[in-house]
């Protein structure tokens, strides 16, 4: 019995690290934080956004060893999907946020609203925050340029 | 009988013109004396006076001068060029048409940093110089006969297309001491320029972001441990980078001793007699040759350094009694450039000034250089084996009323392997250097750039950061 305690103890020791420190894969939709001191979004400043560029960078300022993580709501499994960053081909693990307290990753816009939540953890604490950007299509930027062209010649 | 004459008469004529060969070469090619009391020498002076270079080296001078980079942003597009890339040379032709324009533009107005921030938001190349430039010294580097923006000090200027409205770009030009911004019109063909923002932009915004874009340059939360300058490019994805290997000209690994032609070389260059100068070893295996004027201390590293014994003895540059900054500054980087291509023929000049070029006073001049290899600094630091003390630069020279009183150079061939290597992002070099040096947090990094480091005879991939004191620390 005592051997059986230990063990189960000992695996809740090494697997507590692996649970807690790394964000998980998907978050539901309705899915909150329990705090909202861990994180502060720089950009994009406001909660909703246009923008003609495919590429956003969400950049953050947060406390040293605070883990961020960026998500994007998926309309298919409607749940928030997390994304991952590469870097040749090999998939980058977690980092904490360093002693500069700056973040910023790369998210990939799809034409239209995006949905976009940002995940935040220290010592147990989550906070997550929301954000829309909506990406307009080469057309209609296209066609706005051509207007405003009209309209002055 | 008649056959002996003959040779005898071949043989002194052979031996009177071989004796002449010799002498001739012992004067002016090895020389007797050096210039400073040179018989020869003193009669050329006297009958053709000192030879001045009058704009001449302006290849040197462009060498050293140009833009370390140039920023294409084109709305969501933007690339980033160096001076070995093709789109570079194909660009800096009209950038330097149309800055030659600015500055000899006969109205300016002001302008705020807003204005500037949205024009390299919007389309637009930045142009950024290694260092601040004197507005007439910059002027006379690209031939300006008389540059109108008055007394500035100009490292950035951005070319904008400007609103659709005007048929002329814009031109912004910040003064890089108090960070005034003014404009200018110029008149160029807008939908060239478009083409060249269009042809020449690739990656995105989001793998360039400049700091204001991600709002990195005001403090913004508790959590904010610095600040960037608002136009600083951020690297937010790790990056790979060619290896770098160096080769040293200076002294043979092999053999375990000094490269004679590269040493004399380095003396000739200085004025010093080869065989007269004296000659030691110090005990950290350096030769130090003397002369009556000056030393010449050479490391087997390859660093060197020359020391006039006085301010007045120095090597004299090839300039009037009357030079002005301007002569002095091209008489020097004449002197550094015809430096390399004898002591190192073989190798293309890649030095670049790491120091401001403004107006000083003429008794106290010092220029100092760094390599780049790809618009990328080198920063293979020469540590004093006596003093631990390190230098930073490649190149150290001083000059004083015209004579160069001390000059300190690295003489090292950079090269690029096959290989890659990796440099981390932009903020893990900030949080790397917040980590070490903790005093420095809620401090603004002026500029960060990547840098190769010299670790242990290895070059890896890094970051040197500069903050708004100008002091340049090297993240390891």
């Amino acid at each position: 019995m005592k051997k059986l305690i230990l063990l189960v103890l000992c695996i809740s020791i090494i697997a507590v690290p692996f649970v807690s420190f790394a964000a998980p894969e998907f978050l539901g939709v309705n899915y909150t934080g329990s705090v909202d001191n861990l994180v502060d979004i720089l950009n994009p400043d406001s909660f909703s956004t246009t923008t003609s560029n495919s590429v956003c960078v969400v950049s953050a300022a947060a406390k040293s060893g605070t883990t961020v993580a960026i998500y994007m709501y998926d309309a298919a499994t409607g749940m928030y999907r997390k994304i991952n960053t590469y870097f040749n081909g090999v998939k980058l693990e977690e980092s904490a946020v360093g002693a500069s307290g700056l973040y910023a990753r790369q998210v990939l816009l799809k034409e239209g609203l995006n949905k976009i939540l940002v995940y935040a953890q220290r010592d147990g604490a989550i906070q997550t925050k929301r954000l829309e950007v909506t990406l307009l299509s080469e057309a209609y930027v296209g066609n706005l340029r051509t207007f405003i062209s009209s309209r002055l010649n | 009988m008649k056959n002996k004459e003959r040779i005898k008469n071949a043989v002194l004529a052979i031996l009177i013109i071989s004796s002449i060969c010799l002498t001739l070469n012992i004067w002016f090619d090895k020389k007797l004396w050096p210039d400073g009391y040179n018989f020869f020498s003193n009669i050329t002076q006297k009958l053709f006076g000192q030879k001045v270079l009058k704009n001449s080296g302006s290849l040197s001078k462009e060498k050293l001068a140009l833009p370390k980079q140039l920023v294409v942003n084109n709305a969501s597009k933007r690339s980033i060029f160096y001076e070995n890339d093709d789109a570079y040379d194909i660009l800096i032709t009209p950038v330097k048409k149309i800055f030659i324009s600015a500055l000899t533009a006969d109205s300016f107005t002001k302008s705020t940093l807003d204005e500037w921030n949205a024009a390299l938001k919007a389309k637009s190349i930045f142009v950024s110089y290694p260092v601040a430039y004197d507005a007439n010294v910059l002027g006379n580097i690209l031939g300006v006969q008389k540059v109108k923006t008055g007394g500035v000090t100009i490292r950035d200027f951005v070319i904008s297309q400007g609103d659709i409205a005007s048929s002329n770009l814009y031109v912004y030009i910040r003064n890089h001491i108090d960070g005034s911004i003014k404009k200018c019109s110029v008149r160029y063909d807008k939908k060239e320029f478009e083409n060249l923002l269009t042809r020449h932009s690739s990656s995105t915004t989001g793998d360039l972001p400049y700091s204001f874009e991600l709002n990195f340059d005001k403090i913004n939360s508790a959590s904010q441990n610095v600040t960037i300058s608002p136009d600083v490019i951020l690297s937010i994805n790790r990056t790979t980078h060619s290896s770098l290997y160096s080769i040293n000209p200076v002294f043979s690994r092999s053999d375990k001793d000094f490269v004679p032609e590269t040493v004399n070389a380095v003396l000739k260059k200085f004025s010093f007699n080869i065989s007269t100068a004296r000659k030691y070893t110090d005990p950290d295996g350096a030769i130090v040759y003397v002369e009556n004027y000056g030393s010449i201390k050479i490391h087997p590293s390859g660093y060197f350094e020359y020391k006039a014994i006085a301010p007045d003895k120095g090597i004299e540059l090839p300039v009037n009694n009357n030079a002005d900054y301007n002569d002095i500054f091209t008489a020097s980087l004449n002197f550094v450039t015809d430096f390399w291509t004898s002591v190192v023929p073989q190798s293309e000049l890649n030095l670049s000034l790491t120091g401001d070029i403004v107006n000083r006073n003429l008794s106290d001049v010092e220029f100092t250089m760094n390599y780049y290899i790809n618009g990328t600094l080198i920063r293979d630091d020469v540590q004093n084996s006596l003093t631990g003390g390190i230098t930073p630069y490649a190149l150290t020279m001083n000059v004083s009323n015209g004579k160069i009183t001390s000059y300190k150079q690295l003489i090292r061939i950079y090269y690029e392997g096959d290989t890659k290597i990796e440099n981390i992002s932009t903020i893990e070099a900030l949080d790397k250097l917040f980590s070490s040096q903790s005093e420095l947090k809620n401090t603004n990094v002026k500029e960060i750039f990547p840098a190769y480091i010299n670790n242990g005879g290895v070059y890896t991939m890094s970051y040197a950061a500069k903050s708004d004191n100008g002091k340049t620390i090297l993240i390891k």
